[in-house]
């Protein structure tokens, strides 16, 4: 299965170039809320949202749009989506997104574009 | 305990949260909402890892990548980036101290501003070397106006307030070759030395910013100091009062903010107008009232006793009470926020300087020449925006308590003279100070100052730190913000002597004040240079032994960093409550908090600790370090 994971031993800085990076190349802009990695701080420690391709929108989905592709990704087929946005809902890192202007939803695809971006190679994709 | 006049973090913080729910309801950001936005913040800006010095990066010191493009390591990035912080502070603060010497080249007889305190002036000409005997006095102000304004760029030598320092100091300043020169050639030589492709030592780019720390704090802030007393008077105690409950309900609000108390002294003198106060009747209006939000509210305060609505953090406060009809600023620490957030409701948002300028705001730019109409025509909009008040929004937290400030040098040294025994002792001397904390009456002082950061609860730091501290016989003297948080929670008042140990109680009995003395606004601190020296001298031992210690627990601005820096290098042992996005680089960390950096040029250091409690343990035991060290 392929996913994006987040180095243990790796400090991330919060400098946002992932969110940068992954909100560019498939929003063609940058915004905090376009993007399917977020970055949360919790008590002061800083971590990376990522997606953990759990399966649970895809299982949530009414139109049956979200499917497992060869590799483990779900991925969600933008025909078949009517973003109701209920994946958004029930995404436990809250890295699903449906953004008001746009009619899809869209998630990780763990094509590893923020992985490149990060100057602390705190990120990373692996497949087991 | 009896004593009822103190006001809780938590009552500050429902009143905040009130004012908050009236924004709300128009639509109105607010900086608690900003800091969810900005956070988490970046960790390469934080730590000084980040240059974006020049257009080939910007380059962030990463494990895979340890020098920038031009091959400068994480120490000379750290480094560059802190001198510039010291730099725009430096500037802020000089600027702040060039604008009031162009104000004291325009005094006059019979003119809007004046020589308020001519033995003050006579005594600084003398310090100068200006013949002051039979000179007019008016004369006399452009002369030294003229000196002043001639120490920002002349091209050798020294700043002359460097002579008022302890000769031990001045030979630690000539040994480490940080004598500040002229104060814009100071921070021009900071600029330069941090433009890409010349100084990457660490060790350089400390001392050359410690230089820069003093050209501000014995230079450009010292001359704001100063000359704003020369003309707007000496401050001397007097009472006033404090929190976001001295906003008026019936009254024309006039909020002065910002740090130059050339602009609100005008305002202040324009709203006791009498034409102007029967304007505001006609309007329905009681009267007007003037209070001070951040440094120009201290400026105010202790001159003038105008009321103090709040501090650094409390500037969007005045305006969600719904009952501010104008807020006038000067410069430095307004948030651009103020214009929207003015829009929401009636208010008027009034910047006055070509270096404050901001969207969303009526211009009236202050010149010193034309100063009374200039103030004049504030008062009048402020007055006539009465009328737009929208009554549903009014909500002035019933939150108000009472302040005793204004403790100039001059004025604690006449205070010490009301104790001193005048047929054996000399008066006008810190030496009744000296007395007490020699035999452990009081522990010894701590000179606190800063602003607030959202970083740390907002006022917490500043507030409990203070009630350790007094509590534990340490007498407190404070600016800025920090005096504003003391005076909001009722620290600034004789009742708050209950909350001391009881060598301090006594202190305060005998002597007549509170615990906090309120010193000024952020250029004062320059006060608290003079007194530490003064006090060196009458002790006859060196600044760095007298157990004295400076704390910024809640800092947010270079500014700040510039007090910083002359205040160590003054040799004060400082305390950050906030890091000072140095601790990327080990080097510079060690140069400023370490045993082996600034502490063998200067013999004093920083210690940064966010841990508020632990913050307030070190400076006891610093306190208590220096005494024994005096066998005290």
């Amino acid at each position: 299965m392929k996913r994006l994971t987040v180095k243990k031993d790796v400090e991330c800085m919060a400098c946002l170039s992932c969110v940068v990076a992954c909100s560019e190349a498939f929003y063609k802009e940058f915004h905090q809320d376009k993007s399917c990695i977020r970055i949360v701080e919790n008590n002061g420690t800083v971590k990376p949202m990522v997606c953990i391709q759990c399966g649970k929108c895809a299982r949530e989905c009414p139109q049956g749009a979200i499917t497992q592709n060869a590799n483990g990704v779900y991925m969600i087929n933008k025909k078949l989506c009517i973003g109701c946005g209920r994946c958004k809902e029930v995404c436990p890192m809250g890295v699903c997104l449906k953004p008001d202007d746009s009619e899809t939803a869209s998630k990780c695809i763990a094509c590893g574009i923020c992985a490149k971006a990060c100057p602390m190679d705190v990120l990373e994709i692996v497949e087991s | 305990m009896n004593y009822d006049r103190l006001i809780s973090i938590e009552q500050m913080e429902q009143a905040t949260e009130i004012l908050l729910e009236n924004g709300r309801r128009v639509g109105a950001d607010s900086w608690q909402q900003r800091v969810k936005n900005q956070s988490p913040h970046c960790s390469f800006g934080e730590s000084g890892t980040c240059c974006r010095i020049c257009s080939m990066g910007p380059c962030r010191i990463t494990p895979k990548s340890p020098r920038g493009i031009c091959g400068c390591d994480v120490h000379g990035i750290v480094g560059r980036n802190y001198v510039r912080f010291t730099a725009g502070g430096a500037a802020a603060h000089s600027d702040h101290g060039r604008q009031i010497m162009h104000t004291l080249y325009q005094t006059k007889e019979g003119g809007a501003y004046q020589v308020k305190d001519p033995d003050k002036l006579k005594k600084l000409a003398d310090e100068w070397g200006v013949e002051s005997e039979g000179k007019d006095i008016y004369d006399l102000a452009h002369e030294m106006a003229y000196k002043g304004l001639l120490e920002y760029g002349k091209p050798f030598g020294e700043q002359l307030f460097v002579q008022r320092a302890p000769e031990h100091t001045r030979e630690l300043w000539e040994k480490a070759n940080i004598v500040p020169r002229a104060i814009d050639r100071e921070i021009s030589t900071s600029m330069h030395m941090t433009h890409m492709g010349n100084s990457s030592l660490a060790e350089a780019l400390i001392r050359q910013s410690l230089r820069t720390g003093l050209c501000d704090g014995w230079g450009g802030s010292m001359m704001g100091t100063e000359f704003s007393d020369v003309m707007f008077g000496t401050p001397k105690p007097k009472d006033t009062t404090a929190n976001i409950g001295v906003m008026e309900k019936d009254m024309v609000n006039i909020v002065v903010h910002g740090h130059d108390p050339s602009v609100s002294e005008m305002v202040v003198f324009y709203a006791n107008d009498p034409e102007m106060i029967a304007l505001a009747k006609s309007y329905g209006a009681k009267g007007i009232n003037v209070v001070g939000v951040c440094c120009t509210g201290n400026e105010v305060a202790m001159r003038l006793g105008i009321p103090m609505a709040g501090n650094f953090l409390c500037q969007e406060n005045v305006v969600l009470t719904g009952a501010c009809e104008a807020v006038v600023v000067d410069v430095q620490c307004i948030f651009p926020a103020l214009g929207p957030l003015s829009k929401c409701f009636h208010t008027k948002f009034i910047t006055t300087s070509p270096i404050a300028m901001m969207p969303d705001s009526d211009f009236i730019e202050f010149h010193e020449e034309t100063a009374a109409a200039n103030g004049k025509a504030i008062v009048k909009m402020a007055v006539e925006n009465f009328k737009n008040r929208d009554w549903d929004l009014v909500n002035i937290p019933n939150l108000k308590t009472e302040a005793r400030v204004g403790y100039s040098v001059e004025a604690i040294k006449k205070c010490l003279d009301g104790v001193t025994n005048s047929h054996v002792d000399d008066l006008g001397t810190l030496k009744p100070l000296r007395d007490v904390v020699k035999a452990g009456v009081i522990r010894g002082a701590v000179a606190m100052v800063g602003c607030n950061n959202p970083k740390v609860r907002p006022d917490t730091a500043h507030i409990e730190l203070m009630k350790k501290l007094i509590a534990n016989d340490v007498i407190v003297i404070v600016s800025g913000c920090s005096a504003q948080a003391a005076a909001k929670a009722g620290l600034m008042s004789l009742e708050a002597k209950e909350l001391c140990g009881e060598g301090l109680k006594r202190v305060c009995e005998l002597v007549g004040i509170p615990p906090i003395l309120h010193m000024g606004s952020c250029v004062d601190i320059s006060r608290m240079m003079v007194l530490a020296s003064d006090l060196a001298k009458d002790w006859g031992v060196n600044i760095s032994q007298v157990p004295v210690v400076g704390c910024a627990p809640e800092w947010m601005s270079e500014k700040a960093v510039s007090i910083g820096n002359y205040v160590i290098a003054t040799g004060i042992d400082t305390f950050l409550g906030v890091d000072p996005y140095t601790k990327g680089s080990t080097e510079v960390t060690e140069l400023l908090q370490g045993e082996h950096g600034v502490k063998d040029w200067v013999e004093a250091n920083f210690t940064v600790e966010t841990n508020i409690e632990k913050l307030g343990d070190m400076m006891l035991q610093r306190i208590e370090e220096k005494r024994a060290a005096l066998c005290i």
